[in-house]
C-alpha cells in the first residue's frame, strides 16, 4: 500500500483517505437529497430557476461577462499587460533580447561574486 | 537483445524513416496510411519502454552512432561520433514524448478526416518528423545534434501550425519561425563558443573539461543557450508566441508542441545540472525561480480574459511551466548538495513536467473535440454541451481539476511537493504558486460553466468519434493513476530521474 501515500519532506498525503472522505460526503449528500421534496416534477415550472419573480434569462451568461468585477478592479494592470502583448513579432524578439541581456548580466555578476 | 542494444537509435530512426515513407504508403489508401503511422509510433513506443526499463535499473545506456561496437564511445578518451545517451531522466521524457505522439496520431484518425483535401500525407509526415525530433532532443548526447533536432522540431512544428492554410495560421507559423530561428541562432552561437574553446561537442566530455578549467566564455555560452531554451519553452517574458501558435494549430499538434516546450526545459536542466553544475553561479537557479513565478502570475492573469479556448489554454500552459521552473530552479539553487527540501522541489518539478503534459494535453484534446462537435472556437457561442456530450464534460472536468492542482489528480501531488519545498526557500514563491492555482481553477470553472452547463447549445452537435475518445480516456486514466498512486510514480519514475539529473559524475562517467 506504499504506492498510495506520498511522503514529503514535511508531512504526507494519503489519496486513499481523501477518496474515502469524498465517498462518505457523497453518501451524505445523497441521503439528504433523497429526503427532499417528494412532489417534485421534472419539466414543470418547479424546475425553473427562481429569479426574483421575473422570467428567468433564456440565454447563458457569456463567458466574457464572468468575473467582470475582477477585470474592473485590475483595470490598470490589464491595460499595461495588454500593451505588452502587441502580437507584433518584432516585440517578441525585443523581449528575447532583453531576457538575454538580463541573464548574461546576472550570470556574470553571479560568476564574479 | 539486439533491439535493446540499438534502442536509442531506433527510437529516432523508426519515426524518421516512417515519415519519409508516409507519402509513398499514402498511395495505398487512407486507412493503410493511418495504420502505418500509428503502428510505426507504437513500435517506437515499445522501443522506448524497453529502453526505459533498462535505464531505470540504474544503467546509463550510451549509443555511438555508426560505431562497430555501439557502446564504445570514446576511443582514446575523445568522443568524436554522434552519441546518444539514455539515463533515467532522458528515458522518462522520451517515454512521455513518444506516448503523446502516439495519442496524437490516434486522435488524428477521425479529427483530420474532413481535412483530407489539405493533403493528410503531408500532415502525417510532419507529425512523424516531429516525433523523431522529440526523440532526438531527449536522447542526444552532443550539442550539435541537439541543434539539428531543435531545427527538425521547429520546422515541422511551423508546417503543422500553418496546416489549416488560413491567414491566421500562416501568421502564427511565421511568428513561430522567426522566434524559433532567433532562438536557434543564439543556441548555435553558444555551442560555437564551447566548440571554439574545447574543440569538442560531446556534452559529457565538455562537462568534464568545464569542471577543470572554466572561464567567462563558459558563462556566456551558458547564458546564450539558456535564453534560447527559455524562448523555446515559452517562459515569461518570451511567451508571446505560444498562445498565437496554440490558437491556430490542430489540437493534436498543440499537444506535441506542448511536449516540445517541456523537452526544451528538460534540455535546459540537462545543460545546467549535468554539464555546468560544478561551475554554475547560484544566480542561475534564482533567475529560473523568478522567471517561473512570473510565468505563473502572467500566465494565469492573461488566460483569464481570453475568449478563444485554445488561446486560453496557451496562457495556462505558460503558467504551468512556471511551476516546473519553480521546482527545478529551487533544485538548481541547492546544487551541488541537493537533498531534503531541494530534492523534493526538483522531484516535484520533474513530476509536474509529466503531469503538465498529461493535464494540458487532455484539456487541449477536449477543446479540440468541442471544436469538432460544434464547429465553434469562441466559448461565448457554445453552452450546455454536458446535456449532449456528458462523457466529454467529465473528461474536461478531470483535466480542469488536474491543472488547478485539485485532489485526487496527479497535478495535486506534484504541486504539493513544489509548494512545500519552495516555501522553505521563500514563502512568497509558494504564495504566488498557490494563488496561481486558485486563479487557474477560477478560469476553468468559468470555461466549464460557459461551455458545458446552462441552456443547451442550439446548433447541431456531432458524436465524439471513438478514436478521439480513446486518446482522451488514456490521458484521463494516467492523470487519475498518478494522483491515486503518487508514491508509485515517484519511486519508479521520478526519483531515479531526479537522481540521474543531480549526479553529473554518473552522466560523465557513462560516456567518457
Amino acid at each position: 500500500m506504499t504506492g498510495f501515500v506520498l511522503t514529503t519532506a514535511a508531512g504526507h498525503w494519503d489519496p486513499l483517505l481523501w477518496l474515502a472522505a469524498f465517498i462518505i460526503i457523497l453518501a451524505i449528500v445523497y441521503i439528504i437529497r433523497s429526503r427532499g421534496y417528494k412532489k417534485y416534477k421534472r419539466g414543470t415550472e418547479q424546475t425553473l430557476p427562481f429569479f426574483s419573480g421575473n422570467l428567468p434569462p433564456v440565454a447563458n451568461i457569456r463567458s466574457s461577462n464572468m468575473y467582470w468585477g475582477f477585470f474592473e478592479a485590475m483595470g490598470r494592470y490589464y491595460k499595461w499587460l495588454r500593451r505588452a502583448h502587441t502580437g507584433v513579432v518584432n516585440d517578441y524578439v525585443y523581449s528575447f533580447v532583453m531576457l538575454l541581456v538580463v541573464i548574461l548580466a546576472a550570470m556574470t555578476l553571479g560568476g564574479l561574486l | 537483445m539486439i533491439l535493446l542494444e540499438h534502442a536509442p537509435a531506433l527510437a529516432i530512426a523508426v519515426p524518421l524513416l516512417a515519415a519519409l515513407a508516409t507519402p509513398l504508403v499514402s498511395k495505398a489508401g487512407k486507412r493503410i496510411r493511418n495504420l502505418w503511422v500509428i503502428l510505426s509510433l507504437a513500435f517506437a513506443e515499445f522501443v522506448v519502454i524497453m529502453l526505459g526499463r533498462d535505464v531505470l535499473a540504474g544503467n546509463v545506456h550510451v549509443y555511438s552512432v555508426g560505431a562497430s561496437v555501439p557502446s564504445l564511445t570514446s576511443t582514446g578518451g575523445f568522443p568524436i561520433r554522434i552519441i546518444l545517451v539514455a539515463d533515467a531522466m532522458s528515458a522518462l521524457v522520451s517515454l512521455a514524448a513518444m506516448s503523446i505522439a502516439l495519442l496524437a496520431a490516434i486522435y488524428s484518425w477521425r479529427f483530420m478526416e474532413e481535412h483530407h483535401s489539405l493533403g493528410l500525407d503531408k500532415f502525417y509526415t510532419l507529425l512523424l518528423l516531429l516525433a523523431a525530433g522529440m526523440m532526438g532532443l531527449s536522447l542526444t548526447g552532443d550539442f550539435f545534434t541537439l541543434f539539428v533536432f531543435i531545427e527538425v522540431v521547429s520546422i515541422s512544428s511551423a508546417g503543422l501550425i500553418a496546416f489549416f492554410s488560413s491567414g491566421e495560421s500562416f501568421e502564427a507559423a511565421f511568428k513561430y519561425m522567426v522566434i524559433s530561428a532567433t532562438g536557434s541562432l543564439l543556441l548555435l552561437f553558444g555551442i560555437g563558443l564551447l566548440y571554439g574553446k574545447y574543440g569538442m561537442l560531446n556534452m559529457a566530455a565538455i562537462a568534464n573539461e568545464v569542471s577543470m578549467q572554466h572561464s567567462f566564455l563558459d558563462i556566456a555560452a551558458l547564458s546564450l543557450m539558456v535564453s534560447a531554451l527559455l524562448l523555446k519553452s515559452g517562459s515569461v517574458p518570451v511567451h508571446m508566441w505560444k498562445p498565437d501558435a496554440y490558437q491556430e494549430a490542430p489540437a493534436q499538434v498543440v499537444i506535441m508542441m506542448l511536449t516540445i516546450t517541456l523537452l526544451s526545459l528538460y534540455v535546459m536542466f540537462r545543460i545546467c545540472f549535468s554539464v555546468f553544475s560544478l561551475v554554475l553561479p547560484v544566480t542561475m537557479g534564482w533567475l529560473i525561480v523568478i522567471l517561473g513565478a512570473m510565468s505563473v502570475f502572467v500566465g494565469v492573469t492573461m488566460a483569464m480574459p481570453q475568449r478563444n479556448l485554445k488561446r486560453l489554454i496557451g496562457y495556462a500552459a505558460v503558467a504551468e511551466i512556471g511551476y516546473v521552473m519553480l521546482g527545478a530552479g529551487t533544485g538548481l539553487i541547492a546544487m551541488p548538495n541537493v537533498s531534503g527540501f531541494a530534492m523534493q522541489a526538483l522531484s516535484g518539478g520533474i513530476f509536474h513536467m509529466i503531469n503538465d503534459v498529461l493535464d494540458l494535453s487532455l484539456m487541449l484534446l477536449a477543446a479540440g473535440t468541442v471544436f469538432y462537435i460544434t464547429r465553434q472556437q469562441d466559448i461565448n457561442e457554445v453552452g450546455g454541451l454536458a446535456h449532449k456530450s456528458g462523457y466529454l464534460a467529465v473528461l474536461f472536468m478531470i483535466s480542469m481539476l488536474a491543472i488547478a492542482g485539485m485532489p485526487p489528480m496527479g497535478g495535486f501531488a506534484s504541486k504539493l511537493m513544489i509548494y512545500e519545498s519552495v516555501y522553505y526557500f521563500n514563502p512568497l514563491l509558494s504564495i504566488i504558486g498557490i494563488l496561481g492555482s486558485i486563479m487557474l481553477l477560477a478560469i476553468f470553472v468559468k470555461i466549464f460553466a460557459s461551455v458545458f452547463l446552462g441552456v443547451p447549445y442550439k446548433g447541431s452537435v456531432r458524436q465524439v468519434p471513438k478514436s478521439m475518445m480513446f486518446a482522451m480516456c488514456v490521458l484521463a486514466f494516467f492523470i487519475l493513476f498518478f494522483g491515486i498512486f503518487p508514491n508509485l510514480a515517484l519511486d519508479l519514475l521520478i526519483t531515479p530521474a531526479a537522481e540521474a539529473l543531480i549526479n553529473p559524475q554518473a552522466y560523465i562517467g557513462g560516456v567518457v
